[in-house]
């Protein structure tokens, strides 16, 4: 619902017949006095890691830059585009931290155009302490000035100030490990087995439905000594696992053929979908895993999750 | 002395709290008893010695404001800036850790008990059905109604820049503001936004709770299409705009339902 718009927002199309490009940002943080820079893996979902170790946003922050050009940004204005000929387009980052029930806009620090395109460059300072589990980074196009006049042709258009009208990229950025961002809950009850899995009525979990726990809930039971996790603490990484690769093979198997084409290949997932953490996943595991027979899904599922716990036990 | 800051969790806390529930009725007489005069034989971390007593002081300056509920606001916003001033947003207690439920568990459970308790001393209905006798949700168990917290979080979300000028901009208020400003974050807080809501707002007294319900209303409505950061004047200028929608000559809706 939220993506409906009564007007015309950015399409691809205009993206690309106005030259918009979208370099990857550079994330980093600083330590004593010197920058390091952090690694990033994935397109939609991304992971960053710090190759000496020792980054964790909770306590060393962020450190964003990103940049963005137009080479015919002429294409954006009048009424094949987003906004009226006389009205000024601006482009901002907007930032949200779900687990802290934050949102911000970050501005450009330089907004030049010239003959040759407009260029917007980012730099962006995330404070340690200020966000912790999950961020969000959209950029988006806003009616930065609207039109004073608006012609005849371009009453369609919207002409209000600071409405978004298009996305040029979403990236979530996942700072957790595999077991803290899989949804689990601890369920102590003499009733129940061991564990087990819910999953919600999925419409399409490449756009609707969020990996999160009203969708996919795995359910480990305290109420038996075998339980590999009590408070949160894991208490038999074995076990653990064994359960995890069960849980995902069950969700690979719920996808549909479509479905799980385009969690292969990245195509049109929305950021936090349960395809897009697929697609993630399957872009950490170490060795392709091959889907056909089932069988070898669940092997490879086993090796390549107990080598992940392994890494963030050691 | 600097706080050093403690956790307490939700498992815990509970436990804790049961126990209290779970008293044989002398001995929770007693309790009350000794809490009437700010008298705990907890056991919290030394460091919040100081903290407890400046917190205590200005709960008995305002206590008497307990018996009307009408006035009983004031000692929540005389509270919450004393509690602002002793935990200011800072290196010292960052975002992460204003958000942090174990932390105000803590606080709540292990070093405030007496007067979390005496501002509320009803326990929800089904607590109370099943026997229970503390309010658990302001205790510990919901993370946006525990009371030391949500009045940290009213204080931050309305600063002013001084004590001073946020008590003027929030003086006329009452506790239904409180949870509604904390319950209405729409995607997540904007906090310049917030602050320029609340300094709109006092710019408009006389109002009611329910203008104030409205004017959050309408801000989380516009806020799916439009950022107010990005709006001509930013956010004051967006708040002035969005009140005067909502009330076009000026005036209050004293009249509606």
């Amino acid at each position: 619902m939220d993506n409906f718009r009564f007007y015309p927002t950015l399409t691809d199309d205009m993206a690309e017949k106005s030259g918009c490009s979208v370099e990857k940002y550079s994330f980093s943080y600083t330590s004593g006095e010197w920058e390091y820079e952090l690694k990033q893996k994935g397109h939609s979902t991304v992971k960053l890691t710090d190759p000496s170790e020792i980054w964790k946003i909770e306590n060393d922050g962020l450190r964003l830059e990103k940049k963005i050009s137009i080479a015919y940004p002429n294409f954006l204005f009048g009424k094949d585009g987003i906004v009226c000929s006389s009205a000024k387009l601006g482009i901002c980052i907007i930032w949200t931290n779900k687990t802290l029930t934050q949102t911000g806009c970050i501005m450009p620090v330089t907004d030049i155009t010239t003959p040759s395109g407009r260029n917007c460059y980012f730099e962006y300072d995330f404070e340690p302490g200020r966000i912790s589990g999950d961020l969000e980074l959209s950029v988006i196009m806003y009616v930065k000035k609207q039109a004073d006049t608006i012609l005849d042709d371009e009453q369609n258009l919207m002409n209000e100030e600071g409405v978004s009208v298009g996305v040029l990229e979403t990236v979530v950025l996942d700072f957790n490990s595999i077991y803290m961002e899989f949804p689990i809950e601890e369920f102590s009850s003499e009733n129940e087995p061991l564990w087990w899995v819910e999953f919600s009525e999925w419409e399409d979990p490449k756009t609707i439905e969020t990996f999160t726990k009203e969708n996919i809930c795995l359910y480990l039971n305290p109420h038996y000594h075998l339980c590999p996790m009590t408070d949160g603490n894991i208490k038999n990484v074995e076990m653990l696992s064994e359960i995890l690769a069960m849980t995902y093979f069950m969700i690979f198997n719920r996808l549909s053929d479509e479905d799980l084409r385009a969690t292969k290949n990245d195509i049109n997932l929305e950021p936090g979908s349960i395809c897009s953490v697929l697609h993630q996943f399957l872009l950490d595991c170490d060795e392709d895993l091959v889907f056909e027979p089932r069988e070898r899904l669940l092997k490879g599922l086993q090796m390549n999750i107990a080598k992940r716990l392994a890494e963030d036990d050691a | 002395m600097m706080i050093r800051l403690k956790k307490l969790s939700y498992k815990e806390a509970h436990r804790i709290i049961s126990d209290y529930d779970n008293m044989e009725d002398i001995a929770f007489n007693d309790l009350i008893e000794h809490w009437k005069r700010y008298d705990t034989d907890n056991d919290y971390h030394e460091s919040y010695a100081d903290f407890r007593e400046e917190l205590i002081d200005v709960f008995d300056k305002y206590h008497s404001l307990l018996e009307d509920n009408k006035k009983v606001y004031l000692l929540d916003l005389k509270l919450g800036l004393k509690l602002y001033s002793l935990l200011p947003p800072g290196k010292d207690f960052t975002e992460i850790q204003s958000n942090d439920n174990d932390i105000w568990r803590y606080i709540s459970v292990k070093v405030m008990p007496d007067i979390t308790y005496l501002r509320y001393p009803e326990p929800e209905k089904n607590i109370k059905e099943a026997g229970g006798r503390l309010n658990h949700k302001r205790f510990y168990a919901a993370t946006r109604r525990i009371w030391l917290k949500t009045l940290w979080w009213y204080i931050h979300l309305s600063w002013q820049g001084s004590e001073e000028k946020t008590f003027e901009v929030l003086k006329e208020n009452g506790t239904d503001n409180i949870n509604k400003l904390i319950e209405t974050p729409g995607r997540g807080y904007r906090i310049p936004l917030f602050r320029s809501m609340m300094r709109e707002y006092a710019a408009n007294t006389p109002h009611k709770v329910r203008d104030f319900a409205a004017f959050t209303k309408l801000n989380n409505a516009k806020c799916v299409l439009v950022e107010p950061a990005l709006t001509l004047g930013g956010e004051d200028a967006y708040s002035h705009r969005l009140f005067g929608e909502l009330f076009p000559k000026g005036e209050t809706n004293e009249n509606a339902e």
